[in-house]
């Protein structure tokens, strides 16, 4: 280090800060344009603009902190969550038949948005061990666990949605660790079962049967393969209990899922009604405050997860693609971040965030345009909602300022 | 890092953009068009605006049937049951009508459906709409209403409850002219269906239908029936008619019903007998025949006709006289109506000549006259009489006229020997008075000479001086008439004991203004004699009337005389409308001219009551509204009820208090 850097653009990424201001600014006009005329809500864009602020002051802490910290936080913050999320469970609030929400005086917190920083941290510190062996079937089974404790204890409140995003969190962590073909099949493989089990007992068998022959055809010694099968086995029946513990309205949810339009006055409503915003809004959209489906709450709830209908109404295919483009830049110079970075533990803690942003995303685009069940999950930046902004924010701030320390690993 | 993970990490990105891109551009514009007829199809929808049916009104501008918003309240039963609120809704729908809970959770007895269980206008339908309960409705819609109740409602008819319909009557006859044409408008609805907002662009209002006004003078319509009313009868019939123009000025039937709860009432009381009935006319129909021969010429008033000491056996029938005499002037044999003295004249005229006169009068025919369900009548073919039917039809038997068709005829008789159309509807008109089309007096032939029918007034004069009539006499009308008394020819035989009495009559007879038929179906308090019977009823109307109408008085000195109960029975009427009126409008009254004005600047009849005439009379004359005023000081009555619309043109008669003396009409 032989000269102190000033150069802005090596200090800090603007481009990808000024992408997600933009992101919450748009996401402002909709909350905007989805409450005005709500009795109960027509504040919440004024209650957002709030929390960014917030978030941006802590942003602008965690950016300026030492870079050594996120170590030193990893396993209690870990902790600390898996305490929330058991806490929750027991005095949570329960809203839309869901314990999400703990209450802290004038605070509210989800302490399953927390779950998923902590475990990126935690499997981050974990996997970038020396003495970590990724195709050490036994390394991999800790991670798995250290993965889907939160899940477990997610899937009881019960949020089917982070529960997928830490399946994303788990996969894009060890794929970039660099797990084999094996170790990766070894972590997927129950998952698909899971999923495939939920369109009925006929896809459940031919996936068991396809994993068997994918584990004939790894040629891995017959203790080790038989585990693995009895695993997924066992994950197909697990389903069906998880099934039995969903509320009645995410049964339902799943149902459309596997058949979109069996019920669409119920279950299927939403997601109709979504598709019917988004396509109505054509090429240019109908214009700001000026989108049917939104104005007149076609959609319930439109500010929270189902945000981008109002984009997609109001701001037309033109909107919504402006959207999209500016996600997947973000991602993309997320990722070069990532790649830049020569230490493991860093390096792996932007992918763990990286796949937390991309994971959301997803499922919460997914379920606006129709191609995935309808699961409650916010849009990063733009859905309306204190808890999730600030730790998206605080996740970027965790990604920038492992950019402006980057020659400190270079 | 490996290169391999880099790249599919990029890939996997690049694919996901795309997919997501290619799936907005599928939803966006490839399927823009499905989903934003979707989203229209949701959200805007069209709503029906009812057309306003039009008004009924009589020949003097008063409001016979009008239409009001109405607010009706219905259950739908399943959902009222589970959310246990059935007695909740009787007890307050009783708390405001007190009908009884009873009356309520009688009418919430199924199981499941949706039953209207109040209709309600004014102040009530308002206290009622702020009850809210589980599976209780409030939908606006409009209904007829018939403010004088069962005047005039075999005229009127009515109108189907819920469609608006015209099912009788002039409601249905003009049905189409009355409906109106609804509006449209095309609303924006949010998720629940509330309306956010109109667009009054595409808001097509809804046309009010035409005001139809009739040739029914309501005050006389009002007499007639109260004399009709007293007769104790099967059935009674009367038809007041100018026969100069055929235009109807009553027609009522004894046992009326109310077409405001129409449905309460059964087929024979909302049956219009004046119409639809045919009945052997007896005597009366003497002045057809008589008329026919003396306008052939084949008879005189002065002509002797053995009358054969009241039996004449004629081909083996024995024709009889029920007051026997030796021998008859053609005159008396008309007065004092004997039937051998007719037959013997008949015998003078080919069946031919006496059809063709009978059919030219319009026996046999439907009159075509504005109302439905008109009766033919009966008129044998002259190619099948015999000598003995000839003399049987020239003194009413064998023949079947309807009152309406026998009335037309008589107009002819009286009338210069016109045969006009009978007619209910004067004029018509656009709700806000702009004239469609004024019915004119329609002659269809002339049937007798000027002369015939000259001499004929003499001799109708005749029957009410000296013959069968004296009873129709008033002192003060010069009135003549006809009576006629048939036996019930009922299922192929005569009725020992039943009759039909009636009496036809007109004045003034120089110039007859009034001609009035008066039919009693089964008379049953003592005498059966149309002379009896029947003209005693035409003799109280002709003395209403000329007191309505005193141009008709011949002699004005004599009618100062004419007893004092028509006075009294006309303060009576009086009070017995302003009750009517009160109890109509029970909307609140008033007595802020801002609001009476702003009312009538939307064309409603705003309640006067309680103003003083003077401010009464100018916010009408505003408005350019006829009227007629009565009695001083404050507006106790008018005649144009509240909430009625009304037009410039119209006219309402006002009256206030401390009437000195009764003044109906516009004198």
């Amino acid at each position: 280090m032989s000269r102190v850097n000033y150069r802005f653009q090596d200090k800090f990424d603007l481009p990808t800060f000024l992408i997600a201001t933009a992101l919450t600014f748009l996401g402002l006009l909709a909350i905007y344009s989805a409450t005005r005329s709500t009795v109960a809500e027509h504040s919440n864009y004024i209650k957002q603009a709030i929390s960014w602020g917030v978030a941006f002051v802590i942003f602008v802490v965690v950016v300026a902190l030492p870079i050594r910290w996120l170590r030193v936080v990893a396993w209690p913050s870990y902790a600390l969550t898996l305490i929330g999320l058991v806490l929750v469970l027991f005095i949570g609030k329960v809203t839309g038949g869901q314990k999400c929400w703990i209450h802290l005086g004038p605070l509210s917190v989800q302490p399953s948005e927390f779950a998923k920083f902590s475990t990126v941290l935690v499997l981050a510190t974990f996997l970038s061990r020396h003495q970590t062996d990724i195709d050490n079937m036994k390394d991999i089974s800790v991670t798995l666990l250290l993965g889907m404790l939160p899940v477990g204890l997610i899937m009881l409140e019960p949020d089917l949605g982070s529960s997928f995003v830490f399946f994303g969190i788990l996969l894009a962590m060890l794929y970039w660790r660099g797990v084999s073909s094996f170790g990766l099949f070894f972590v997927l493989s129950p998952g698909v079962v899971a999923i495939s089990a939920l369109f009925g007992t006929t896809y459940l068998i031919i996936v068991l049967v396809l994993s068997a022959v994918l584990l004939i055809f790894f040629r891995k010694d017959i203790f080790l393969s038989g585990s693995i099968f009895a695993v997924n086995l066992s994950a197909g029946f697990f389903v069906d209990n998880v099934y039995n513990i969903l509320s009645p309205h995410q049964k339902k949810r799943i149902a459309t899922f596997v058949d979109p339009d069996s019920d669409p006055l119920g279950a299927g409503y939403n997601s109709l009604q979504a598709r019917i915003a988004i396509g109505s809004g054509g090429f240019w959209g109908k214009g700001f405050l000026s989108g049917n489906q939104t104005q007149l709450h076609f959609i319930p709830a439109q500010w929270t997860d189902f945000i981008f209908c109002v984009i997609g109404e109001e701001f037309g295919f033109i909107g919504s693609s402006v959207v999209v483009v500016l996600y997947i830049v973000m991602f993309i110079r997320i990722l070069k971040v990532a790649l830049m970075v020569k230490d493991e533990f860093y390096s792996l803690v932007i992918i763990g965030i990286l796949s937390i942003y991309v994971g959301h995303f997803i499922i919460n685009l997914g379920m606006a345009i129709g191609l995935l069940p309808v699961i409650g999950i916010p849009l990063p930046f733009v859905s309306y909602g204190g808890t999730s902004l600030i730790l998206n924010m605080l996740m970027l701030a965790v990604v920038l300022n492992i950019y402006r320390s980057l020659r400190d690993f270079s | 890092m490996n290169t391999n993970r880099q790249l599919g990490i990029i890939i996997s990105v690049a694919v996901l953009a795309v997919g997501l891109l290619v799936r907005l551009f599928f939803l966006q514009i490839l399927r823009h068009d499905d989903y934003l007829f979707l989203s229209k199809r949701q959200n805007i929808k069209k709503e029906r605006i009812l057309a306003e049916r039009g008004q009924i009104l009589d020949r003097n501008m008063v409001v016979l049937a009008y239409t009001v918003p109405v607010k009706s309240f219905y259950v739908s039963l399943r959902l009222a049951h589970r959310r246990g609120m059935v007695e909740k809704i009787a007890e307050a729908f009783n708390n405001e009508t007190k009908k009884g809970l009873k009356y309520y959770t009688d009418l919430m007895n199924a199981e499941e459906g949706r039953v209207c269980i109040e209709r309600a206008t004014g102040e009530l339908a308002l206290k009622l709409k702020t009850i809210k309960k589980d599976g209780l409705e409030c939908v606006e819609t409009l209904t007829r209403t018939y403010p004088y109740n069962s005047l005039a409602s075999h005229v009127l008819g009515y109108a189907e409850v819920r469609t608006m319909r015209g099912v009788d009557g002039i409601e249905k006859e003009l049905d189409s002219t009355l409906q109106g044409i609804d509006g449209e408008r095309t609303i924006l609805g949010d998720r629940r269906g509330n309306m956010v907002t109109v667009f009054d662009d595409a808001t097509v209002a809804p046309r009010t239908g035409n005001t139809v006004l009739l040739t029914i003078d309501k005050n006389i319509q009002q007499m007639l029936e109260e004399e009709l009313d007293k007769v104790a009868c099967n059935y009674a019939v009367g038809i007041i008619i100018d026969p100069n123009t055929a235009e109807i000025l009553a027609l009522a039937n004894h046992k009326s019903f109310d077409p405001n709860n129409y449905s309460k009432y059964s087929d024979a009381e909302r049956r219009n007998h004046a119409i639809s009935d045919q009945y052997e006319p007896g005597s009366t129909f003497k002045a057809l025949t008589l008329a026919s021969l003396i306008d052939m010429k084949l008879c005189k008033e002065d002509e002797v006709v053995n009358t054969e000491n009241g039996t004449y056996k004629y081909y083996n029938v024995k024709i009889k006289d029920s007051h026997p005499s030796v021998s008859l002037s053609v005159k008396e044999v008309f007065s004092k109506s004997s039937n051998i003295g007719m037959a013997k004249l008949s015998q003078r005229v080919s069946y031919d000549m006496l059809y063709k006169y009978l059919r030219a009068m319009g026996i046999g025919m439907q009159t075509n006259i504005n109302l439905p369900a008109e009766a033919e009548g009966t008129l044998p073919k002259a190619t099948v009489w015999n000598p003995l039917s000839r003399s049987s039809i020239s003194f009413g038997y064998r023949v079947a006229v309807t009152p309406i068709q026998l009335i037309t005829a008589y107009a002819a008789l009286v009338n210069g020997g016109k045969l006009l159309q009978p007619h209910l509807v004067k004029r018509i008109q656009t709700n806000d008075g702009k004239l469609i089309s004024d019915l004119m007096p329609k002659v269809i032939r002339q049937v007798i000479a000027q002369q015939t029918s000259d001499r004929m007034r003499a001799l109708f004069a005749e029957v009410v001086e000296n013959g069968t009539g004296k009873k129709a006499a008033v002192k003060g009308l010069h009135i003549g008439g006809k009576t006629g008394t048939a036996q019930l020819f009922q299922n192929t035989e005569y009725k020992a004991g039943q009759y039909n009495a009636s009496f036809i009559g007109f004045f003034p007879v120089e110039a007859p203004k009034y001609l009035c038929l008066v039919l009693v179906n089964s008379p049953s308090n003592g005498s059966y004699y149309g002379g009896d019977v029947a003209a005693p009823v035409f003799q109280a109307v002709a003395q209403k009337i000329a007191k309505y109408d005193p141009l008709v008085i011949s002699k004005p000195q004599e009618i100062k005389s004419t007893p004092q109960m028509a006075d009294a029975e006309i303060k009576k009427q009086q009070q017995a409308e302003k009750n009517l009126t009160k109890t109509e409008t029970s909307t609140v009254v008033k007595t802020d001219l801002n609001e009476v004005r702003s009312l009538l600047k939307r064309n409603i009849m705003p309640d006067m009551k309680g103003l003083t005439l003077r401010d009464a009379i100018s916010l009408l004359s505003e408005r350019k509204i006829a009227y007629t005023v009565s009695g001083n000081r404050r507006v106790t009555y008018q005649s144009i009820p509240a909430g009625a619309r009304v037009a410039p043109g119209m006219k309402c008669d006002l009256r206030g208090e401390d009437l000195a003396s009764p003044s109906m009409g516009s004198l």
